[in-house]
């Protein structure tokens, strides 16, 4: 128990940075008082806005100039600001780090797995976009205006599909039945192995976690980065299609890394958490309780998200 | 060794975590918007704002596609309220993303007049003017203007410089000046919001 310390330590820290922002929210009338001091999470939460922007600012500077010197050196700088301003547009909110998160909170995947999820559902999104935009802009050469609203469609499919996903995590997890961990691995097709007696009833057999892990991954993935379609379609303008190709797969692979580091802290956090509370029957329903809880997150995720991304205009901007 | 960085790391974790998970409430923003804010003063009231938004670069080159249908290079007046119209009913949802609050109440911007949309240097720039439903005395009540978009799909800032102006005269010993709004309404400072305060000095 003895960190259990340095864990209340750090939540009583992160409600100061909650909470402080809302107390020196009470304002009135008469003479201002002077402007409050904004919050670390706020000085955070605005460096990473600036450096976005900053990044997507010059992202397009730079497109130009390949556009126009055509060379490697501009080429070079354009994938390595398409990379940062990945990095930089997942640590801000979003990219399906919720769904992520949570479903590690609720898996028992280990790092190697959670790492590889949050590749695969960063990539997906890259390739989505470049798919979508090859396909209908280019290829059936629609509108940029069609091939937006193509791109919604699919972000409302993959909401809908993570709202399923978040649903059938929280139905396995109250059923509980592939959670019956094994001090070795073995082969279930026996099920009466008389090297372990106490084995009964057979557990059910695992396929279900690397289906559910990719299904998870896929339904993140589909949803195309919007902001990609945009660069894409910039690329498109500019007659440099293949170079904004480029550019989404490094963009894709600066969110991979970043939204992997936050798997894996996920995971050390689950196995920490889990470790405090030893390995007897108490871990078992802890363990059941972040399935069924992390089953609830995602799925209230998708449904809100889904019901966020419908009631915006056609194109998915708020705009139009 | 190896032990000691274990347990000081897995203390890390939580507080990692904890302060990561509200960012990952939100959605992030796609597009940006440079913003110039004016305060119109008529007889030492407060009595409507113009605002100016310069989009950034990517989604100047969507309008321009989206609207500029007979590839000028600019907006004519057809397509200045073919954009007026696409775009208006769905601002006004969202409160012209221009959130006025005189003390503790809201002001809902009810409608703009004067809708403008031009292209300078390949930017796309929007400006219109919103009266408050009703004219503020700034020496009675403190005004304060945020410009933030609720979803957080679209992310405004003040331009870094010379981003706000006052037309007309404030009473003595009033200013505007520039601020961040960081109340519930953009979820503690989740959402970065800039914000225009004009507030007087006491006596």
């Amino acid at each position: 128990m003895r960190s259990v310390h340095p864990i209340l330590l750090a939540f009583v820290l992160a409600a100061v940075f909650v909470a402080l922002p809302a107390l020196a929210q009470i304002t009135g009338t008469g003479p201002a008082p002077p402007p409050a001091e904004p919050s670390l999470w706020q000085q955070w939460l605005r460096v990473i806005a600036e450096q976005q922007q900053a990044f997507y600012r010059e992202l397009s500077g730079a497109m130009r100039a390949v556009q126009q010197e055509g060379a490697l050196g501009p080429a070079l700088a354009l994938t390595a600001l398409a990379f940062a301003y990945g990095v930089f547009h997942a640590v801000g909110p979003g990219h399906g780090k919720v769904v992520i998160t949570a479903y590690l909170l609720a898996s028992r995947e280990q790092l190697r797995r959670g790492v590889a999820l949050a590749f695969l559902a960063g990539g997906l999104q890259g390739l989505t976009a470049v798919l979508l935009v090859g396909v209908v802009a280019v290829a059936l050469s629609a509108p940029g205006l069609e091939t937006r609203v193509a791109g919604r469609n699919l972000e409302l499919a993959s909401y809908g599909l993570i709202a399923l996903a978040g649903i059938w995590l929280v139905y396995v997890g109250l059923r509980g039945g592939h959670r019956h961990r094994h001090g070795h691995a073995h082969d279930h097709a026996h099920d009466h192995d008389p090297a372990c007696g106490r084995h009964v009833p057979p557990p059910p057999r695992e396929p279900l976690t690397v289906a559910r892990a990719f299904s998870i991954a896929g339904a993140v993935g589909l949803r195309p980065c919007s902001g990609a379609i945009v660069v894409l379609l910039f690329a498109l303008g500019q007659g440099i299609f293949w170079v904004g190709v480029g550019a989404t797969m490094a963009m894709a692979l600066g969110t991979a890394i970043a939204v992997s580091i936050l798997a894996v802290l996920t995971v050390l956090f689950r196995n920490a958490a889990l470790r405090l509370f030893g390995d007897g029957g108490r871990s078992a329903w802890i363990e059941r309780g972040l399935a069924v809880a992390g089953g609830l997150a995602i799925a209230g995720f998708g449904v809100l998200m889904l019901s966020a991304a419908w009631s915006l205009p056609r194109a998915g901007s708020p705009l139009y | 060794m190896t032990a000691l960085l274990r347990r000081s790391l897995a203390s890390l974790v939580p507080l990692a975590a904890v302060t990561l998970m509200p960012a990952a409430v939100a959605a992030h923003p796609h597009i940006w918007i440079d913003a110039t804010v004016t305060v119109q003063v008529e007889n030492e009231r407060i009595d409507a704002v113009r605002v100016e938004w310069t989009f950034d670069e990517f989604f100047s080159a969507v309008l321009l596609e989206d609207f500029d249908l007979d590839r000028s290079g600019s907006f004519d007046a057809e397509e200045v309220n073919r954009i007026y119209e696409a775009v208006e009913p769905n601002l006004r949802i969202l409160g012209y993303m221009t959130h006025v609050q005189a003390a503790l109440d809201y002001q809902k911007l009810e409608r703009i007049r004067g809708f403008d949309a031009v292209v300078d240097d390949g930017l796309v720039r929007f400006a219109f003017e919103a009266p408050l439903p009703e004219p503020v005395d700034p020496r009675e009540r403190r005004v304060s203007v945020s410009l933030f978009d609720e979803t957080y799909y679209i992310a405004i800032s003040l331009k870094k410089s010379d981003p706000i102006r006052v037309e007309g005269r404030l009473p003595t010993g009033c200013d505007a000046e520039r601020t961040t709004e960081q109340g519930p309404s953009t979820m503690w400072g989740v959402i970065v919001a800039d914000a225009v305060r004009v507030s007087c000095a006491a006596g």
